[in-house]
């Protein structure tokens, strides 16, 4: 149960962050001046976006209430692993094998850092 | 506006964006211990806080405004860079998180051998997730 709502949340996060991508891309990128930036901040990949957002920070807490930080943010960072595997499919980005390497790395570095 | 200038500035947000979550985050974090030292409802102080609308920290709120702008500044930093770069750029903000969590007094934790190992860890994954692009404007989408 507790790893499932994990999963919950990673998988939130990641499909947020592509929104967000998707959202940077298609308004905010060619948005001149402030009321379109503004504009473009509503878009429905922004909006979808923020709703996933907080929706993982919801189970997120309540994963925080039924587990010690230092086992839960281990399997989150797993985040790093399934976004970049959702740059590859969703967003079509070429992801070079170092790349790959340097997130192992990164999630490998935040695990440790978050034992106490 | 040049393309070599539109890079600049989204690399600024994106630096922006990774102090500022940090900054979010130690914040709030020293918000709570405010909250705790002046009201004995442990984890729920801060509900407390906000139903009986007495004082919330100052920290905190200006926590969540660092948190906000750092949204704000990731979504401009995505107009150019590629997500598979940008996002595992963001594990710097955990670096940041223990230094600041370590050196500010106020939070005060301990620094310890093993943390400090994840962070050179975290420094070489950057570094990696880098490299090669550093010598090219591969790192920024060329299409559009």
């Amino acid at each position: 149960m507790d790893y499932l709502l994990i999963f919950i949340v990673v998988m939130l996060t990641s499909t947020g962050q592509v929104l967000q991508k998707l959202g940077a891309e298609r308004g905010l990128k060619n948005a001149d001046g402030l009321a379109q930036s503004i504009k473009a901040l509503f878009q429905w990949e922004i909006v979808l976006s923020g709703i996933c957002l907080a929706s993982a920070v919801a189970v997120w807490l309540i994963v925080l209430y039924r587990m010690e930080v230092s086992k839960a943010f281990p399997f989150v960072s797993m985040g790093f692993i399934v976004i970049l595997l959702f740059a590859h499919y969703f967003l079509k980005e070429k992801i070079t094998w170092h790349r790959w390497l340097g997130v192992f790395f990164i999630v490998a570095g935040i695990s440790l850092l978050s034992q106490t | 506006m040049s393309s070599n200038h539109k890079e600049q500035r989204a690399l600024i947000y994106l630096v922006a964006s990774i102090v500022l979550s940090a900054c979010a985050q130690l914040l709030m974090k020293a918000g709570m211990i405010a909250l705790a030292g002046v009201n004995s409802n442990g984890e729920m102080a801060i509900v407390d806080a906000v139903l009986n609308n007495s004082q919330i920290p100052g920290y905190i709120l200006s926590g969540l405004f660092c948190y906000a702008v750092s949204m704000l500044s990731w979504l401009l930093a995505l107009t150019r860079y590629q997500l598979s770069l940008a996002y595992p750029l963001l594990g710097m903000s955990y670096v940041l998180v223990y230094l600041g969590a370590v050196l500010w007094q106020r939070i005060g934790e301990e620094f310890t051998l093993l943390r400090s190992a994840g962070i050179l860890l975290v420094f070489v994954g950057v570094i990696l997730v880098n490299y090669k692009n550093s010598n090219s404007t591969s790192r920024v989408e060329e299409h559009n």
